[in-house]
C-alpha cells in the first residue's frame, strides 16, 4: 500500500493514463478518418451505380426505359458480387423497373436526393443484411426520334444498394487490429513512462538516500545530484537549515553542558563540605562554619536554577508573555538601587545617579524591567573593585530610554567585552564568588530580556578604561516628544 | 606528599584541600590554570587534582602544557564534564584518573591513595617492610602486631618513606613534600620528626629500618638492603 502512495508509482500511473489517452485520442481519430473514407468510398460506388442508371435511363414512347449493361442481370453477376439493386420508380411511386436481384425484396427506400447530391441511408435486408440505399430524382431525357419538345419529360425516381457487409467487416478487422495495437503501445509506453519517471526521479531518490544517511548527532552537507540542477536551490536550502540547525544545537549543547556543569559543581561543593563535616568529629564553631558553607551553596544553586528557569521561559517564543503595564521610569530605578545602595557603601564605592526623568513613563513588563535593572546594578556593584567609582544616567533620547552604567573596570580587556552576555562567562581573573548572587547568567539574562523588551544591551570601554553598560528601551511616539526634562 | 589543587570553585577546593590535610597531605591550591602551571613547573607535585573549566585557561591545555614539559606528575581531573568524549580526551591528554562532579570525598582519597602508591610502583595499600606494616588506607601502623600511634604528619613521613623503600629520600624531598611551602625553619625540623619517628618504630630486638646517609637524606629499609647499597660509594650511616 505503502509503495502505491510513492511518488514513482503516482507519476508512473499518470504518465500511463496520458499515454492511453494520447493512443486513444490518435487511434480513435484515424478509426473515425478510415471509417469516413470508407463510408465516402460505399457512397461512391452508390454513386457511380446511380449514374450508370441514369445514363441507361430515358424516356421512350411508352415510358421510362432502361437499359442496363449484360453483368448486371440476373445470372450474370461476378462472383463475390453482392448483388445488383436498382429500381426506378415513377413520380407516382409506382415501380417502372427493378433489378433482377431485388426480386423477393421489399422496395428500396425512396430518399430525396438531387443529382448534385444523392441521399444515403442504411437499411438491413429482411434477413440482416446491412445494406445503404442511395436515391434520387431525375428528368430522363427523351428518346431520339420521339416526338415532342426536346429536354425532360416526368421526373423519376433512382434507387441503388449495395451491401455494407464488406466494409463492416473490414472496419471490424481495423478495429481488431487497433485494440491489439492500443494494448500493446499502452504497455510499451507505460513501461517507458515508468522508466523515464525512474531516470527523471533518480537524483530525488539519492538526495533522499543522501537525506537519510544523515547522521543525527552530526553536521553534514548535501551536494547537488547530477544532472538535477532543478535540486540546487532544495540542496542550498537543506544544507543552510543543516548548519542552522547545527548550530542551535551546538549552543543548545554547550548551554546545557555548562549548565551541568555549573549545576554539579555547587553540587560537588555541597557534598565535599558536608561529607567533610560528618568525617570526624568537630567542635560546634566548626559545624556552624560548614553549615553556612552549605547555605551559601544552596544559595547560590537556588539562584542558578531561577536564573535558568527564567531564560528558558525567555525564549523566542515568549514575546508577549509577561504582563505590561505603563512604569514611572524614576521611581523604579531609585528603588532598585536602594538595594544595592549599602553595598556601595561598605565596598566604598563612589556612585554617582543621575536621572532626566521629565516623566518618562514605559510601558513595559515590570518583573522584567526591574530584573534587568537590578542585574546591572548588581554586576556594577558587585564587580567594581573597592573604592572605584560607579556612575548612572538615565533618561530619554531620540533613541529611546537610556541607562548607561559606567565603572571602574575590575580588569576586563577588550576582547572580553563579547563575551559579557555569554552564558557561565567569567573573566580571566574572576573566580567563582561562593556568596551565590552570581551564577554566570546575571548578564546572559539581562540581553535576553533587552530583546524580549525589544531594546538593546551594549558594553563598551571608555577612553579611560572605564567599562560603561548602556541599555537602551523603545519608547512610545508620546513620550518621545516628552523626553527632555529635568534631572533627579 | 605535596598535592597541588587546581580548582575555580571556593567551597569545593577549600572542602578537598582540608580533607586532604586532615589525611597528612601537603595541599597547595588555587583557582587559575595559568598559576596552577607555574605552581606545578616550579614544585615537585606527588599528584595534581585539575578541574577542567577554569576561568583563565582551558584544563586539558594545563596538562598538556604540563606533559608537553616532561613532568611525570599524577593527574587526576575532577570535572563536571561527564559525556565518554570528554573522558576519554581527559585521559589521552594525560590524565591518570578522571572524576566525575559531584563526588564522594572518600572515593576522592582513595583514588588520591592510588595514584600516589603507582607513582612509587606500588598496588596495595599495605607497605610492608619486616615485620613494619604500613595500612595507607586505614592510616594504621604496626611493628611486630603492635599498633603505633603516629601523628598525621609522622604517617605521612613514614609512608613516603616506605613508598620509596631501598631508595633514598633526601631532606628537600622530605621538606617539599611533607611540610607547607611557606614555612620558614627548614633546618633540622626533618631529622627532628625523624627522630621521633624511630623512637616509635624502632625495637631493640628487631632491625634498624630507618637509615641515614650522612648530609643527604633517609632511607627506610632491612639492615640487608641497605649492606647492598653500601657497596656503592655513599655508605648508609645510622644517625
Amino acid at each position: 500500500m505503502k509503495k502505491w502512495r510513492s511518488l514513482r508509482t503516482r507519476l508512473a500511473v499518470d504518465f500511463a493514463l496520458l499515454a492511453l489517452l494520447l493512443v486513444l485520442v490518435t487511434v480513435g481519430a484515424s478509426y473515425h478518418a478510415y471509417k469516413s473514407y470508407r463510408d465516402f468510398d460505399l457512397n461512391q460506388q452508390l454513386s457511380r451505380k446511380l449514374d450508370m442508371l441514369r445514363l441507361t435511363c430515358v424516356l421512350g414512347a411508352d415510358g421510362v426505359e432502361v437499359t442496363l449493361p449484360p453483368e448486371t442481370r440476373v445470372g450474370s453477376r461476378r462472383p463475390g458480387d453482392a448483388g445488383q439493386w436498382f429500381e426506378v420508380r415513377s413520380d407516382r411511386r409506382q415501380s417502372m423497373y427493378r433489378s433482377a436481384d431485388l426480386e423477393g425484396l421489399p422496395s428500396l427506400p425512396m430518399l430525396d436526393g438531387t443529382l448534385a447530391e444523392p441521399a444515403y441511408r442504411d437499411v438491413p435486408w429482411p434477413d440482416g443484411t446491412p445494406v445503404r440505399v442511395a436515391g434520387l430524382w431525375i428528368m430522363p431525357p427523351r428518346r431520339a426520334g420521339i416526338g415532342g419538345e426536346g429536354g425532360a419529360g416526368e421526373e423519376v425516381h433512382l434507387s441503388a444498394a449495395v451491401s455494407r457487409v464488406a466494409m463492416m467487416a473490414n472496419l471490424a478487422t481495423v478495429r481488431g487490429v487497433i485494440y491489439n495495437v492500443v494494448a500493446v503501445t499502452v504497455m510499451i509506453l507505460t513501461g517507458l513512462g515508468a522508466w523515464i519517471v525512474h531516470r527523471a526521479l533518480r537524483p530525488l531518490q539519492s538526495l533522499s538516500r543522501e537525506i537519510s544517511l544523515i547522521p543525527v548527532d552530526g553536521p553534514s552537507r548535501f551536494s547537488v545530484p547530477v544532472n538535477a540542477r532543478e535540486l540546487e536551490p532544495v540542496v542550498g536550502r537543506l544544507n543552510d537549515l543543516i548548519e542552522r540547525v547545527s548550530r542551535a544545537l551546538a549552543r543548545e549543547r554547550e548551554f546545557a553542558a555548562d549548565a551541568a556543569h555549573e549545576l554539579r559543581t555547587p553540587l560537588a561543593g555541597l557534598r565535599a563540605r558536608l561529607e567533610l563535616a560528618l568525617s570526624r568529629p568537630r567542635s560546634d564553631d566548626e559545624y556552624r562554619a560548614e553549615l553556612r558553607s552549605a547555605l551559601e551553596i544552596e544559595r547560590r544553586l537556588e539562584s542558578l536554577v531561577t536564573h535558568l528557569l527564567l531564560l528558558a521561559r525567555l525564549g523566542p517564543d515568549s514575546r508577549g508573555a509577561f504582563a505590561t503595564k505603563r512604569l514611572n521610569v524614576g521611581r523604579l530605578l531609585g528603588q532598585c538601587w536602594g538595594e544595592f545602595f549599602d553595598e556601595a557603601e561598605e565596598r566604598g564605592l563612589r556612585v554617582s545617579l543621575r536621572v532626566l526623568e521629565g516623566g518618562v513613563e514605559l510601558c513595559t513588563s515590570e518583573d522584567l524591567f526591574r530584573l534587568l535593572i537590578r542585574n546591572l546594578f548588581d554586576n556594577t556593584v558587585s564587580y567594581t573593585p573597592e573604592g572605584g567609582s560607579i556612575e548612572i544616567c538615565a533618561g530619554a533620547t531620540s533613541r529611546g530610554w537610556e541607562i548607561t552604567v559606567t565603572n571602574t573596570n575590575p580588569g576586563l580587556a577588550e576582547a572580553d567585552l563579547m563575551h559579557l552576555t555569554k552564558p557561565f562567562w567569567r573573566a580571566r581573573h574572576e573566580e567563582v564568588l561562593s556568596d551565590g548572587r552570581h551564577v554566570g547568567l546575571g548578564l546572559a539574562l539581562s540581553h535576553r530580556i533587552t530583546q524580549e523588551l525589544g531594546g538593546q544591551l551594549s558594553h563598551s570601554l571608555t577612553e579611560q578604561g572605564l567599562v560603561r553598560a548602556l541599555l537602551c528601551l523603545p519608547l512610545s511616539q508620546a513620550e518621545l516628544g516628552e523626553g527632555e526634562g529635568g534631572s533627579g | 606528599m605535596r598535592i597541588l589543587i587546581i580548582e575555580d570553585y571556593c567551597p569545593l577546593r577549600l572542602a578537598v584541600a582540608q580533607r586532604l590535610r586532615e589525611e597528612a597531605y601537603q595541599v597547595d591550591e588555587t583557582a587559575e590554570g595559568i598559576r596552577g602551571l607555574q605552581m606545578a613547573r616550579e614544585n615537585d607535585y606527588a599528584l595534581v587534582l585539575l578541574d577542567l573549566l577554569l576561568p583563565d585557561a582551558d584544563g586539558l591545555t594545563v596538562l598538556q602544557d604540563l606533559r608537553g614539559r616532561g613532568s611525570d606528575t599524577s593527574v587526576l581531573i575532577m570535572t563536571a564534564r561527564d559525556a565518554v568524549p570528554e573522558r576519554v580526551n581527559g585521559l589521552d591528554a594525560g590524565a591518570d584518573d578522571y572524576l566525575v562532579k559531584p563526588f564522594s570525598l572518600d572515593e576522592l582519597m582513595a583514588r588520591v591513595r592510588v595514584l600516589v602508591r603507582r607513582r612509587y610502583g606500588h598496588k596495595h595499600s599495605l607497605l610492608i617492610v619486616d615485620d613494619l606494616e604500613i595500612d595507607t588506607h586505614k592510616r594504621v601502623t604496626r611493628r611486630s602486631g603492635e599498633p603505633i600511634a603516629l601523628t598525621a604528619r609522622e604517617f605521612a613521613l613514614l609512608e613516603l618513606l616506605a613508598l620509596r623503600r631501598g631508595g633514598l629520600v633526601t631532606r628537600r624531598e622530605i621538606w617539599e613534600q611533607i611540610y607547607d611551602l611557606n614555612y620558614e625553619a627548614m633546618s633540622n625540623v626533618v631529622d627532628v620528626y625523624i627522630a621521633h619517628l624511630r623512637k616509635k618504630i624502632e625495637r631493640p630486638d628487631r632491625p634498624r629500618l630507618i637509615h641515614t646517609r650522612r648530609g643527604e637524606g633517609y632511607v627506610l629499609a632491612l639492615p640487608q638492603e641497605t649492606g647492598r647499597a653500601a657497596a656503592a660509594p655513599e655508605a648508609l650511616m645510622p644517625a
